[in-house]
Protein backbone atom coordinates (compact mmCIF):
# COMPACT_ATOMS: atom_id res chain seq x y z
CA UNK A 1 0.00 0.00 0.00
CA UNK A 2 1.38 3.26 -0.78
CA UNK A 3 1.91 5.42 2.13
CA UNK A 4 2.63 8.56 0.19
CA UNK A 5 -0.69 9.70 -1.39
CA UNK A 6 -1.91 13.17 -1.10
CA UNK A 7 -3.94 15.93 -2.41
CA UNK A 8 -2.92 19.21 -1.41
CA UNK A 9 -4.44 22.54 -2.60
CA UNK A 10 -3.85 26.41 -1.60
CA UNK A 11 -5.12 26.33 1.66
CA UNK A 12 -5.29 22.61 2.99
CA UNK A 13 -3.41 19.63 2.22
CA UNK A 14 -4.38 15.60 3.00
CA UNK A 15 -1.96 12.88 3.21
CA UNK A 16 -1.92 9.45 4.13
CA UNK A 17 0.27 8.82 6.89
CA UNK A 18 2.32 5.59 7.65
CA UNK A 19 0.78 2.93 9.56
CA UNK A 20 1.73 2.83 13.13
CA UNK A 21 1.00 0.67 16.09
CA UNK A 22 -2.52 1.03 17.06
CA UNK A 23 -4.32 -0.93 19.79
CA UNK A 24 -7.81 -1.10 21.63
CA UNK A 25 -7.98 -1.35 25.05
CA UNK A 26 -10.98 -2.06 26.85
CA UNK A 27 -11.34 -2.35 30.80
CA UNK A 28 -13.67 -4.30 32.92
CA UNK A 29 -15.47 -1.26 35.54
CA UNK A 30 -11.97 0.32 36.25
CA UNK A 31 -11.50 1.89 39.43
CA UNK A 32 -8.83 4.91 40.12
CA UNK A 33 -6.16 2.73 40.85
CA UNK A 34 -6.64 0.62 38.02
CA UNK A 35 -6.33 3.84 35.75
CA UNK A 36 -3.61 4.53 37.32
CA UNK A 37 -1.59 1.20 37.33
CA UNK A 38 -2.23 1.32 33.56
CA UNK A 39 -1.35 4.54 32.93
CA UNK A 40 1.99 4.03 34.63
CA UNK A 41 2.00 0.49 32.61
CA UNK A 42 1.73 2.89 29.29
CA UNK A 43 3.56 5.92 30.19
CA UNK A 44 0.33 7.92 29.64
CA UNK A 45 -2.81 8.64 31.81
CA UNK A 46 -5.76 7.59 30.30
CA UNK A 47 -8.36 10.44 29.46
CA UNK A 48 -11.29 9.98 31.61
CA UNK A 49 -13.35 13.21 30.18
CA UNK A 50 -15.60 12.32 26.65
CA UNK A 51 -13.72 13.04 23.08
CA UNK A 52 -10.48 13.81 24.63
CA UNK A 53 -6.81 12.67 23.49
CA UNK A 54 -3.94 12.24 26.06
CA UNK A 55 -0.33 12.58 25.11
CA UNK A 56 2.63 10.59 26.75
CA UNK A 57 4.86 7.76 25.79
CA UNK A 58 1.98 7.10 23.62
CA UNK A 59 -1.00 8.74 22.51
CA UNK A 60 -4.17 7.97 24.02
CA UNK A 61 -7.61 8.04 22.68
CA UNK A 62 -11.09 8.26 24.26
CA UNK A 63 -13.55 6.40 22.43
CA UNK A 64 -15.82 5.14 24.98
CA UNK A 65 -16.43 5.11 28.40
CA UNK A 66 -14.37 2.16 29.56
CA UNK A 67 -12.51 2.19 26.21
CA UNK A 68 -9.46 3.70 24.55
CA UNK A 69 -7.59 3.69 21.53
CA UNK A 70 -3.49 3.40 22.17
CA UNK A 71 -1.44 4.92 19.31
CA UNK A 72 2.21 4.72 19.18
CA UNK A 73 4.07 6.69 16.78
CA UNK A 74 7.52 4.70 17.22
CA UNK A 75 6.81 3.10 20.79
CA UNK A 76 6.96 -0.33 20.14
CA UNK A 77 4.07 -3.14 20.79
CA UNK A 78 5.71 -3.93 24.18
CA UNK A 79 3.36 -1.25 25.73
CA UNK A 80 0.31 -2.34 24.30
CA UNK A 81 1.34 -5.88 25.63
CA UNK A 82 2.07 -5.23 28.84
CA UNK A 83 -1.69 -3.53 29.08
CA UNK A 84 -2.96 -6.67 27.70
CA UNK A 85 -1.64 -8.82 30.75
CA UNK A 86 -2.97 -6.24 33.26
CA UNK A 87 -5.83 -7.67 36.01
CA UNK A 88 -8.19 -5.24 34.91
CA UNK A 89 -8.15 -5.33 31.04
CA UNK A 90 -10.96 -7.55 29.45
CA UNK A 91 -9.52 -6.27 25.73
CA UNK A 92 -6.10 -5.14 24.59
CA UNK A 93 -5.92 -6.08 20.42
CA UNK A 94 -3.93 -4.99 17.83
CA UNK A 95 -5.68 -3.29 15.07
CA UNK A 96 -3.44 -1.20 13.42
CA UNK A 97 -2.95 -3.31 10.28
CA UNK A 98 -7.06 -2.89 10.00
CA UNK A 99 -6.67 0.83 10.05
CA UNK A 100 -5.85 4.02 8.04
CA UNK A 101 -4.71 7.22 9.16
CA UNK A 102 -5.26 10.60 7.26
CA UNK A 103 -3.85 14.28 8.29
CA UNK A 104 -5.67 17.35 6.91
CA UNK A 105 -3.71 20.06 7.58
CA UNK A 106 -3.75 24.23 7.00
CA UNK A 107 -5.94 27.10 6.98
CA UNK A 108 -8.57 25.43 5.53
CA UNK A 109 -8.78 21.94 7.13
CA UNK A 110 -11.84 22.49 9.06
CA UNK A 111 -13.68 24.02 6.22
CA UNK A 112 -12.71 20.44 3.99
CA UNK A 113 -13.91 17.99 6.88
CA UNK A 114 -16.87 20.29 7.39
CA UNK A 115 -18.18 18.99 4.03
CA UNK A 116 -18.18 15.09 5.79
CA UNK A 117 -19.61 15.31 9.03
CA UNK A 118 -21.57 17.47 11.16
CA UNK A 119 -19.67 18.03 14.16
CA UNK A 120 -18.79 21.37 15.46
CA UNK A 121 -15.08 21.64 14.10
CA UNK A 122 -14.41 25.37 15.23
CA UNK A 123 -11.16 25.35 16.78
CA UNK A 124 -13.08 27.44 20.24
CA UNK A 125 -15.68 24.17 20.25
CA UNK A 126 -13.10 21.61 18.71
CA UNK A 127 -10.01 22.44 20.77
CA UNK A 128 -6.57 21.29 20.54
CA UNK A 129 -6.42 17.23 22.25
CA UNK A 130 -9.60 17.07 21.48
CA UNK A 131 -11.43 13.92 19.25
CA UNK A 132 -14.78 12.64 18.19
CA UNK A 133 -15.59 8.93 16.65
CA UNK A 134 -18.42 9.96 14.59
CA UNK A 135 -19.29 9.25 10.54
CA UNK A 136 -17.57 10.90 8.22
CA UNK A 137 -18.47 11.38 4.49
CA UNK A 138 -20.83 7.73 5.50
CA UNK A 139 -18.29 6.13 6.78
CA UNK A 140 -17.15 5.32 11.01
CA UNK A 141 -14.35 7.33 11.63
CA UNK A 142 -12.26 9.05 14.27
CA UNK A 143 -11.34 12.66 14.15
CA UNK A 144 -9.31 14.29 16.34
CA UNK A 145 -6.90 17.68 16.84
CA UNK A 146 -3.41 16.30 17.81
CA UNK A 147 -1.06 18.25 20.04
CA UNK A 148 0.84 20.81 17.91
CA UNK A 149 -0.44 19.32 14.23
CA UNK A 150 -2.08 22.76 12.50
CA UNK A 151 -4.76 20.53 11.51
CA UNK A 152 -6.94 17.54 12.11
CA UNK A 153 -5.92 13.20 11.92
CA UNK A 154 -8.45 10.88 10.95
CA UNK A 155 -8.43 7.01 11.81
CA UNK A 156 -10.43 4.97 9.39
CA UNK A 157 -11.09 0.98 8.36
CA UNK A 158 -8.46 0.36 6.13
CA UNK A 159 -11.02 -1.29 3.47
CA UNK A 160 -12.25 2.08 2.66
CA UNK A 161 -8.83 3.60 2.15
CA UNK A 162 -9.35 3.22 -1.76
CA UNK A 163 -13.07 5.25 -1.59
CA UNK A 164 -11.79 8.26 1.11
CA UNK A 165 -8.37 8.69 -1.51
CA UNK A 166 -10.92 9.36 -4.52
CA UNK A 167 -13.34 11.47 -1.63
CA UNK A 168 -10.55 13.71 -0.59
CA UNK A 169 -8.93 14.23 -3.91
CA UNK A 170 -12.43 15.49 -5.03
CA UNK A 171 -12.96 17.77 -1.93
CA UNK A 172 -9.68 19.38 -2.40
CA UNK A 173 -10.41 20.98 -5.79
CA UNK A 174 -12.62 23.93 -4.64
CA UNK A 175 -9.74 25.30 -2.20
CA UNK A 176 -8.14 26.04 -5.50
CA UNK B 1 -33.17 14.67 10.93
CA UNK B 2 -33.13 14.57 14.48
CA UNK B 3 -30.07 15.82 16.67
CA UNK B 4 -29.71 13.63 19.93
CA UNK B 5 -27.30 14.54 22.64
CA UNK B 6 -25.46 11.25 23.50
CA UNK B 7 -24.65 11.45 27.16
CA UNK B 8 -21.08 10.30 26.72
CA UNK B 9 -20.14 11.97 23.35
CA UNK B 10 -22.48 15.04 23.11
CA UNK B 11 -24.86 16.35 20.45
CA UNK B 12 -24.33 14.27 16.96
CA UNK B 13 -27.03 13.50 14.07
CA UNK B 14 -29.82 10.95 13.99
CA UNK B 15 -27.97 8.59 11.43
CA UNK B 16 -24.98 7.87 14.16
CA UNK B 17 -27.76 6.13 16.60
CA UNK B 18 -30.14 3.39 16.24
CA UNK B 19 -33.39 3.63 18.36
CA UNK B 20 -34.01 0.15 20.35
CA UNK B 21 -37.55 0.71 21.17
CA UNK B 22 -39.35 1.19 23.80
CA UNK B 23 -37.54 1.25 27.42
CA UNK B 24 -37.92 0.18 31.08
CA UNK B 25 -39.30 -3.17 29.71
CA UNK B 26 -38.76 -5.43 32.57
CA UNK B 27 -37.72 -8.78 31.86
CA UNK B 28 -40.69 -11.58 33.24
CA UNK B 29 -38.67 -14.16 35.07
CA UNK B 30 -37.57 -16.88 36.28
CA UNK B 31 -37.81 -18.10 32.81
CA UNK B 32 -38.91 -21.85 33.88
CA UNK B 33 -42.30 -20.14 35.40
CA UNK B 34 -43.16 -17.85 32.93
CA UNK B 35 -46.20 -18.86 30.65
CA UNK B 36 -46.37 -18.50 26.52
CA UNK B 37 -48.87 -15.47 27.28
CA UNK B 38 -46.09 -13.46 29.32
CA UNK B 39 -43.54 -14.02 27.12
CA UNK B 40 -45.77 -12.77 23.94
CA UNK B 41 -46.64 -9.94 26.11
CA UNK B 42 -42.69 -9.01 26.93
CA UNK B 43 -42.12 -9.62 23.62
CA UNK B 44 -44.38 -8.41 21.06
CA UNK B 45 -46.77 -5.74 23.20
CA UNK B 46 -45.16 -2.32 23.53
CA UNK B 47 -47.24 1.37 24.13
CA UNK B 48 -46.99 3.01 21.37
CA UNK B 49 -48.35 6.74 22.70
CA UNK B 50 -48.56 9.91 21.18
CA UNK B 51 -46.66 12.54 22.74
CA UNK B 52 -44.11 11.66 25.57
CA UNK B 53 -42.09 8.22 25.23
CA UNK B 54 -39.26 6.44 27.02
CA UNK B 55 -36.99 5.05 24.14
CA UNK B 56 -33.57 3.12 24.57
CA UNK B 57 -31.46 4.63 21.71
CA UNK B 58 -27.59 3.04 21.10
CA UNK B 59 -25.13 5.88 19.73
CA UNK B 60 -23.63 2.80 17.19
CA UNK B 61 -21.05 5.32 15.44
CA UNK B 62 -20.20 6.82 18.46
CA UNK B 63 -19.35 5.76 21.88
CA UNK B 64 -21.32 2.30 21.26
CA UNK B 65 -23.51 2.81 23.98
CA UNK B 66 -27.05 2.43 25.15
CA UNK B 67 -29.02 4.95 26.75
CA UNK B 68 -32.67 6.23 27.28
CA UNK B 69 -34.61 8.99 25.75
CA UNK B 70 -37.61 10.91 26.48
CA UNK B 71 -38.89 12.19 22.98
CA UNK B 72 -41.92 13.33 22.32
CA UNK B 73 -43.74 11.43 18.95
CA UNK B 74 -45.68 14.22 18.00
CA UNK B 75 -43.20 17.20 17.67
CA UNK B 76 -39.70 14.86 18.25
CA UNK B 77 -38.89 17.45 21.02
CA UNK B 78 -36.21 15.29 22.78
CA UNK B 79 -37.38 16.06 26.51
CA UNK B 80 -34.32 14.24 28.68
CA UNK B 81 -31.57 12.08 27.51
CA UNK B 82 -30.54 9.83 30.50
CA UNK B 83 -27.92 6.77 31.11
CA UNK B 84 -29.39 3.06 31.01
CA UNK B 85 -29.05 2.81 34.77
CA UNK B 86 -30.91 5.92 35.84
CA UNK B 87 -34.75 6.37 36.57
CA UNK B 88 -37.31 7.78 34.20
CA UNK B 89 -37.00 11.60 34.71
CA UNK B 90 -40.06 13.17 35.94
CA UNK B 91 -41.38 14.98 32.68
CA UNK B 92 -43.87 18.04 33.34
CA UNK B 93 -46.29 19.74 31.31
CA UNK B 94 -43.94 22.58 31.04
CA UNK B 95 -42.33 23.23 27.70
CA UNK B 96 -44.29 20.80 25.78
CA UNK B 97 -44.32 21.51 22.32
CA UNK B 98 -47.75 20.72 20.88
Amino acid sequence: MADTWQAAAATVAVRECAPGPIATLRLRRPSADDLARIAALIGTALPTVPNRIADGAVRVVWIGPDEWLIIGDTAPNATIEAAATDAAAALCVSVGDGRCIFEATGPDAAELLAKATSIDLHPAVFTEAMSAMTLFAQVNAIVDRPPGLDGFRLIFDVSVRDYLCRWFGDAVVEFG
Amino acid sequence: MLQISCPWCGPRDEIEFRCGGQSHVIRPGPPEEVDDATWGRYLSEKINPRGDHLERWLHAAGCRRWFNVARDTATHRIRAVYHMVEAAPAIGDEGSAR
